[in-house]
This record gives C-alpha cells, structure tokens and sequence, in this order.
C-alpha cells in the first residue's frame, strides 16, 4: 500500500513538472505549445542512451534538459511568426515528427521495441534504487524546479513574459526584443520538460514510442487549463487532483486494461468541459486566447 | 521501370483516399474556419462501426454500409451541436476550437479502445484479393473502386458547390459571414450542414479504407495528420487544393519508402506538413486563410 | 528631428501613402491631419516598422531608420501611441508603466539573480505620473478593469513614461469626454513646455488648432499642406477638402 502511495508522489512529481513548465510557456508567454510531449520525449531518451552508454546520471539529466532546450530553440525559430492556431498545428507536428522518429530511427532509439533496463540514479554516492529514495529525488528537483519558474515569474521578466501574451506589439514598441524573450521562455520550458522525461525514464526503467503521443499530452493541457492560465498554484492544485482522481478507478474494480483508457476519456472530458464552462480555470484570471 | 509505374499506381490509391480525407475536412474547415482534428476519429469509428454491424452482427454488407456512413453524418453533426456550437457562442478562439477537437479526437480513440480493444481488426468482405495486372503493375479490383470512387464523389461534390444553391450559400459564409448573414443565410444551419455532409463524406472514407486497411484504434490520428497534411499542400480553404495535396502526398509517401525504410512513411507526411506550415502555409494552390 | 522622404506604400492594389515628405521640427507639437484614408496611420506605422515601407526613407535625427528594427526605433528613442488600445490587459496599470520605464527586464539571468529589480525611484516615479492624471488609486486595477478613457490615458502615461526623445500620438483623444479632453490637452501642453517634440495624428479640430504650432495636411496619401494653424485654417483647398466652411 505504502508503496503505492509512493508510486503517486513520482507521478505528481514528474506531472507537475511538466505542467509547470508548459504553463510557462503557454500560460505566461502565451506560446501555444502542443509539442511539450516531444520535449518530454527527448529528454526521457537522451537521459535513457547516455546512462545504457555508460554515462553518469547527472551528466545524462543535465543532458536531457541540455538538448531538449536546443531542439526547444530550433522548433522556434522557424516558426515565430506563425500566429494562433498555426502555431499549435506546428508544434503539433514536431509532437508526430519526434515520435516517428523514436519509432523508426531503430539504430538510436530500438524503434519500437524500446529501451529497457534504464539504471536508476547513482548521484553523489548515492544509488537511488529504492522506491522511497527515488521519491526523495523526485522531490527534491520537482521542488527546485517549482522554485526556479516562481522566481522568474515573479521577476521583472515574468512581467514581460506576460506582456508579450497579452500584447507582443506594445512589448516591441516599448523597446524589447520579443524574439528573444519567446526563445528564452521557450527554452526553458523545453529544459525542465527534459529533466521531467528523464526523471520518468529512471522511474520507469523502460521507455518506447507509445509514451510520447498526442494522448499524453492531453493530461497536462487539461492541467494548466483547468489549474488556470498563468496560475502556480491552480497548476499544483490541479495536478495533484488530476492524477489522483482516475486511481478512484482501481478501486472501483475496473480491469487494468480499462483503467487506461478510462483514464484518458476522463482527462480528454474534463479539457472539454473546461474549454465550455470555465475557460479561465479554477485558479485564473486569464483566458487563452 | 515498372516499379516507377507500380510506385506511381500506389501513390494514387493513396492519394484517392487520401483526397476523401481532406475533402470531408476541407469542407468544414473552409465554412468553420477551424482545424477540425476530430475527423479522423470520425473515421475511424466509423470503420469500427461498419465492422460491428457486418463483421460481428453479420448484417447484410449494403446496410451495414449505409448505416456507416449515417453514424459518421450523425458524429460530426452531434461534435458541433454539443460542443463547437457552444464555443463559438462564447467567441472561442480558433485555437480553442482546435484544442477542443483534439480533445475529442483523443476521447473518441479511447472509447474504441474501450469498446473494440486494441488489437487489429479486418473487415473480412473481400476474401481473396486477387490482384489484376496491367503493364506490369499491381492492382486489385477494391483499389481500382476506390479510385473511381473517390473521383467520382469529388465531381459530385464540385458540382454540388458550384450549381446548387446550398453550396452557393456555404460559399458565402465562407467568404464573409456577416454578410451572409444580412442577406439571410444563417450561418449556424450552413455550419451545421457542412458537418453533416463533410462527416458524411468522411464515412465514405471509412467504409474505402477499412476494407483496404486494417482498423487500429490509433488510425483516426494517422490518417488525420495525412489529411490535414494533403489540405495544407494543396491550399487550405480550398477543396480542390486538398485533392491535388492529398495526390501528390500519396505519390511522394509511395517513391519516399521506395528509398527510406518503409517504416518512414508515416513520418514522411508529418514532415512534409512541418516544411509547409513553415515556408508555405498557404499551399501551393495559394489560398489566403482568413482575410 | 524627424524626416521623411517620398515614402510610398501599396496595400494590393491601393496606393495608401503616395511619394509623402514632410519634416517635424524639433520642440514642437505637430499634428497630422487629413480626410479618414488618406494614409496618416500608415505613415505612422511606415515610421515605427510596423509596416514596411515600398520606397522612400526615415530619417531621425540625421540617421537612416529605414531597417532599423521595431525594438530599435523604440530604443533609439522613438515613443509611440497607437489608435487602438494596446494596453497589456491582464497586467495591472503600475504594471503597464513599470514595463515602460524598466529596460532592463528582458535579460533573463540578471532578473532571476534579482541584480535587476524594480527599485523606489521607479515605483515613484510611476506614482508621480499616476498622480499628475489622478489615477493613483487604480494602480492596481487590471488593464482590462478600466474603462475607455482611463485606457486611454493610462496609455498616453505610458508612452510619456517610456525614455524617449520623440512623441507619437495616434488619435490621442478619440472618443474621450471633454473633462478628459481637457486634461490631455494639458499634459501636451505640458510636455511642449518642457521643451519635448510631439508629433500626433488627430480628427478634432479644436484640439489641433488649440495645441499644434505646426500642421500638416495628408491627402490621398500625400502632402498637399503644411504651415502653422492660423495658414492652415484659411487654405482653401484644405478647406474644400477637409475643414468644411466653419
């Protein structure tokens, strides 16, 4: 039992950071961003070849951030001036792109038969292979990444973040490089979506394709918009409800195979109904626009 | 030079159910002028749908058919009742409006999930496909229907929006809804229609490929990323535009794993829809968007 | 200061600005005026970037502007009013102002290190302008809470506010009442005295007459007058095309 609860908290751990970090870049900076999952992506299978290559943990998590970031920056630079819903659909795209990818390109990713044996966490001595220890580590950075995006949130660049959402014109006229705030949101959103994949690829210890779809990323979206645009604490809130909420279903006596499922037409009626009744979220003052 | 010929012949099959793709979604996304994700899960479930009716229930294969096509009109015409009609009262965005659908989609695949598990189903109508050969080439009798098929709904369909006062009407709205709207034509019965008939179109669709195909549960989104992708290349807004895309997608899929790996495929049209949507969004046919 | 070369600009087929030069002069307000169409916005726009000019230059204080970047107008000391409210709505009205004055927010590491902050003498400062339009108490109103005239003016503080060498007002008093007219006017006036330069684009003619010292008249996107408002009020043709018989 205990060790299903501790099962949870990874769970809300690694959402959370996910949802933080996509709140972010669409919440604050207004990006729509339908790709997160790919970001997500790269990082579980960066952190996941360099630890089965033989690389140390905190190389490959740091990696993962690293080049989630880059693939983060190369997404936008091409379509930065995509407006509203081209824009979702591009990203969109680079979601189906990473995803044929880690399914065909079997010589770095096993395509479809995946990676298994992913090493837990060696860091600073300590072999993070229990699931109690794993919990504290989860912890630890999920808290650290919590306190990073609330600190530049709260920072005079949070402000413009927001005004580039609220109005990227008047941002420029008032003298700021919107270009370059977007790519640094933007980036980090991708960082801490990396650290999130890799954090899941240790937990999980086997990663293939069919964790990173367009099905995984409905959970998050219907998070930040249920938790509320530009809101931390809607998105903590909204987390811990969200993941907790489907469990209800195991015990309710569903076989496994339903409980999936079952699971994602939650999540996907629920992002409905908030899109229809209550767009501004729980814990928001802004509506997506 | 028969494996060109072979490769050329296969990207038209493609190409044909590609354009009954695009075409259903165009439709609805010239009048709405929204990205309607949610059609491919109209027709994936109603391939399910058929393959309940005459492969489980054993019902007769014509009714099974024409009920099909019925559920799919029906889905998409229910999708905008309950949900797209709602957002736009509240002025929606055209981004919510396709966050929405997606969420749709999503849920849609799931209750097959559900309902259908996730293992292959085939619909058994055509036992043995016995390909004809012409010039050196592979075909079999369904793909050559599903070409003509496909060309001749299309002919329908353009006479359709040219001469008949209906399809004069979704012209309007679709060029300016106000407008229309002032001289009578209500926008919320044109949206409604273009539902139907796209969704209509979109079960034709399914009927084609569920008999060519397998079915999986994740079909809907596949074939969702190939339409959009042939609406995007040739012109979004413009059916005509989604025809000649969805052609020459399934033609560059076709000689793209003549060279890559077939696995690629897939990956190829999610690519081409990436370059597009950078460097020419408005297809190669041009159409402006939205003004 | 400021000056602009036959600059031309076609929207499809429409000629909106065609072959326009004018001058503005340094420490002076100049209006822009003209029938609705004849091209003024564009003309704004051609000047701050946000459309891009067919041909012709800008030239401010005796550089070429043409490729300069929308930031870059901004920074080199340009400030714009637009017609249409471009208030950041979810954020508050300090926000709104402490965004113009802050130059320094757009650096993400020195900002989440904290070596930037808002410091006392800009919240001040912001406070004093709040002060000077009597709006103090709303400060921490949303900018979608206001209503059109504190919009408006919130904006004008706020293009004020924003380091600058040169002023540009689109349609300033557009549909504000006349207490608020008044207060404007004021403001303008204020800022003449102060030895600014002020270039505005307007419709109400008692305004202009009331505060420009120069006036030029675009018509069908180019110059067919300029000269002080006493010149300007007895042109005929400017008469016939646009002032009326009084």
């Amino acid at each position: 039992m205990e060790v299903y609860f501790i099962h949870l908290g990874i769970l809300i751990g690694i959402y959370l950071i996910l949802a933080l970090s996509l709140q972010l870049a669409l919440g604050y900076t207004g990006l729509i961003n339908l790709g997160h999952i790919g970001f997500f992506a790269i990082g579980a299978y960066t952190s996941a070849l360099l630890t089965l290559n033989g690389f140390s943990f905190l190389f490959a998590f740091l990696a993962s951030g690293f080049i989630a970031m880059l693939s983060a920056i190369i997404l936008l630079i091409p379509t930065n001036k995509l407006k509203g819903d081209y824009l979702a659909l591009a990203t969109l795209s680079f979601t189906f792109v990473v995803y044929a990818l880690a399914l065909n390109w079997n010589s770095l990713t096993h395509g479809p038969i995946g990676l298994p044996g992913i090493p837990k966490p060696y860091l600073f001595g300590i072999h993070f292979s229990s699931n109690l220890s794993f919990l504290i580590l989860t912890v630890i950075i999920t808290l650290a990444s919590y306190l990073i995006i609330k600190r530049i949130i709260d920072s005079p660049f949070g402000r413009v973040l927001e005004a580039t959402r609220d109005n990227e014109l008047s941002t420029r006229i008032l003298g700021k490089n919107t270009y370059l705030i977007k790519l640094y949101a933007f980036g980090l959103s991708a960082v801490f979506a990396g650290f999130s994949g890799s954090l899941y690829a240790h937990y999980i210890t086997y990663i293939d394709p069919s964790s990173f779809t367009l099905m995984q990323l409905i959970p998050i979206l219907t998070i930040v918009i249920i938790g509320g645009i530009a809101s931390l604490r809607g998105t903590i809130m909204a987390t811990i409800i969200l993941i907790l909420l489907p469990e209800t279903f195991r015990f309710i006596g569903f076989s496994s195979s339903i409980v999936g499922p079952m699971r994602d037409i939650i999540y996907a009626l629920l992002l409905i109904i908030v899109l229809l009744y209550k767009p501004k979220g729980f814990y928001g003052n802004v509506e997506l626009e | 030079m028969s494996i060109i010929l072979q490769l050329l012949v296969n990207g038209i099959i493609a190409g044909a159910i590609y354009s009954l793709v695009a075409s259903g979604f165009s439709l609805i996304y010239s009048t709405n002028k929204f990205i309607h994700f949610a059609h491919g899960a109209v027709i994936a479930f109603s391939a399910y749908v058929l393959y309940y009716l005459f492969s489980v229930l054993e019902l007769n294969f014509v009714l099974a058919v024409i009920l099909s096509i019925v559920f799919a009109s029906f889905l998409g015409y229910v999708m905008n009742l309950l949900v797209y009609k709602q957002l736009r009262k509240k002025h929606a965005s055209y981004v919510i409006l396709l966050i929405a659908s997606v969420g749709i989609l999503m849920l849609l695949q799931s209750l097959i999930l559900i309902l259908f598990g996730a293992d292959i189903k085939t619909i058994g109508l055509i036992k043995i496909t016995k390909g004809l050969q012409f010039w050196g080439v592979f075909i079999t009798p369904l793909q050559i229907l599903i070409v003509f098929l496909s060309l001749i709904l299309l002919a329908g369909f353009y006479f359709f929006m040219k001469k008949s006062k209906f399809g004069k009407a979704m012209r309007a709205v679709s060029d300016n809804r106000d407008v229309a709207e002032i001289v009578g034509i209500s926008s919320e019965k044109v949206y409604s229609w273009s539902f139907i008939i796209g969704s209509a179109i979109a079960g034709v669709a399914a009927i084609l490929i569920g008999l060519e195909q397998n079915l999986t549960p994740t079909m809907g989104t596949s074939l969702m990323i190939k339409g959009f992708a042939a609406a995007i290349i040739g012109g979004i807004g413009s059916t005509y535009g989604a025809v000649l895309g969805a052609f020459l997608l399934g033609i560059v899929e076709n000689f793209g794993i003549g060279y890559l790996p077939s696995g690629y495929k897939d990956a190829i049209a999610f690519i081409i829809l990436f370059i597009f949507l950078l460097i020419r969004p408005q297809g190669i046919l041009g159409i402006k968007r939205r003004s | 200061m400021l000056k602009v070369e036959k600059i031309t600009k076609s929207f499809g087929g429409v000629k909106a600005v065609n072959n326009c030069s004018f001058e503005v002069k340094k420490g002076l307000i100049t209006a822009l005026i003209g029938p609705n169409g004849c091209g003024k916005t564009t003309v704004f726009n051609i000047i701050s970037k946000v459309v891009d000019k067919d041909s012709g230059s800008v030239i401010f204080d005796g550089l070429d502007i043409s490729d300069y970047s929308i930031e870059k107008i901004s920074n080199i000391g340009m400030s714009r009013l637009f017609q249409k409210s471009q208030l950041f709505n979810n954020l508050s009205v300090e926000d709104n102002l402490l965004l113009a004055i802050d130059n320094k927010d757009t650096n993400l590491l020195t900002n989440v290190l904290g070596i930037n902050r808002i410091t006392k003498e800009k919240r001040a400062l912001v406070g004093k302008m709040l002060d000077l339009i009597e709006m103090k108490h709303l400060k921490k109103m949303l900018g979608k809470e206001l209503s059109y005239g504190q919009k408006r003016l919130v904006e004008i503080v706020r293009v004020i506010i924003n380091p600058h060498k040169f002023l540009m007002f689109d349609e300033p008093v557009a549909g504000v009442n006349p207490k608020l007219r008044e207060k404007i006017s004021k403001l303008f006036k204020n800022l003449k005295k102060d030895n600014q330069t002020l270039l505005l684009i307007e419709h109400d003619m008692n305004f202009v007459f009331d505060i420009a010292d120069e006036i030029i008249v675009l018509d069908e996107g180019g110059v067919i007058a300029q000269g002080t408002p006493k010149q300007i009020r007895n042109n005929k043709r400017v008469i016939d095309i646009y002032l009326g018989d009084d």
